[in-house]
């Protein structure tokens, strides 16, 4: 997301504004939201505080659910930039997986699954709106040999599995599924989100329109994409 | 249900749940409403592993259909199978314990330090795809954790 702030100073101009005085919300709390809605701001106006943000980076072992059904929780592009990476992983750790016969077959049909997952990411990437038949049936061949690849190697089909093939087959009519169908303000979930974070359960709802009104009246406005 | 029922044609097994339909909105009334009536009951293949989902009343709604659904990509893909494969290619790298002094520590241990391992391998990772990409920070494909001050 791309955010921009136009004829806006930051600092005590901000701070002793009249959504922050001290009529409005008083004590130690409307410090930490003062300095959390600040930091909002900031990490969407400067660069340096972004990729600050993106530089504290985490991945636990809570995140990718329980080994008998593991899902990975991550956001929708952190998902995205994870997969490339594990095929690279199994790649590092493929000669300690291939001494078991058992594992370095399933390596195998996980990596084999990571790399048609990356060629349909690819055919979608590479393709304008209205896609040609012979790309709809790449979509079509690429997503189905990772299906198959992955339950093979032991994972877990979902009724999302099943859906992604109504997406493929809706490509020919609606065209490349990269260019619709997701909300055009999906990202300002995750700004709502972050917002709600700061906001204390007593005048939680309240605190969270007043946070959000501030940013719009400051005049921070966000590039859909 | 909570145990197997046979009766004629009717064959219901241990699992299987009532759901609410035009003749029974609520399910409560099954008990008080007087036969004959037709039930809606839902089951699984396999109940030990897989989850029974209720049908979506929204199908009821006159004129609306299958074709009406909006799928999109991110929930459908990034969110669904996407999730699935990574998480569960992860724990298949942390349970084979080929990671660096898994071998020797017990089974959660050896997850945590299999753990750190591979985040190190996804440090290195993102800054190469740095160096490589300019643009990569603004692409958000990076794992992240909001921190609040």
């Amino acid at each position: 997301m791309h955010n921009t702030v136009k004829n806006l100073e930051f600092g005590n101009a901000f701070l002793i504004c009249l959504f922050w005085g001290p009529g409005v919300v008083g004590g130690t709390s409307t410090n930490r939201s003062m300095c959390s809605l600040l930091f909002i701001l900031k990490s969407r106006i400067r660069p340096q505080y972004i990729s600050l943000h993106k530089q504290v980076w985490n991945l636990t072992l809570s995140m990718l659910g329980k080994k008998s059904r593991p899902f990975l929780s991550a956001k929708a592009a952190e998902t995205h930039g994870l997969l490339e990476f594990v095929v690279i992983l199994l790649d590092i750790y493929m000669d300690k997986l291939s001494k078991n016969p058992d594992t370095y077959i399933v390596a195998q049909l996980l990596k084999e699954a990571g790399l048609e997952a990356l060629a349909f990411d690819s055919v979608l990437a590479d393709n304008p709106r209205v896609m040609p038949r012979s790309e709809q049936q790449n979509l079509f061949t690429h997503y189905t040999r990772f299906l198959v690849l992955f339950e093979r190697a032991g994972g877990n089909l979902t009724p999302k599995c099943h859906l992604m093939y109504h997406l493929i087959q809706r490509v020919d009519h609606s065209g490349n599924a990269r260019f619709h169908m997701t909300y055009k303000d999906e990202s300002l979930n995750g700004v709502i989100a972050r917002i709600a974070k700061s906001c204390h359960r007593r005048h939680w709802e309240w605190n969270v329109h007043r946070k959000y009104n501030i940013m719009l009246t400051c005049g921070v406005t966000f590039d859909m994409h | 249900m909570t145990e197997d029922f046979s009766e004629g044609a009717i064959q219901l097994i241990r699992g299987d749940r009532l759901e609410p339909s035009i003749e029974i909105p609520d399910v409560a009334d099954f008990d008080h409403k007087d036969p004959p009536f037709k039930a809606t009951f839902w089951n699984t293949s396999d109940p030990q592993s897989l989850r029974l989902l209720h049908e979506s009343p929204l199908m009821w709604i006159n004129g609306v259909t299958f074709m009406m659904w909006c799928i999109d990509l991110l929930h459908t893909w990034h969110l669904g199978p996407l999730g699935a494969y990574i998480g569960f290619v992860i724990w298949f790298i942390l349970s084979s314990k080929v990671c660096a002094g898994c071998a020797f520590v017990d089974t959660e241990d050896g997850y945590k330090i299999g753990m750190v391992e591979i985040r190190s391998h996804l440090w290195r990772y993102y800054k190469e795809k740095r160096k490589g990409s300019k643009d990569f920070k603004k692409r958000g494909s990076a794992v992240q954790t909001c921190i609040t001050p």
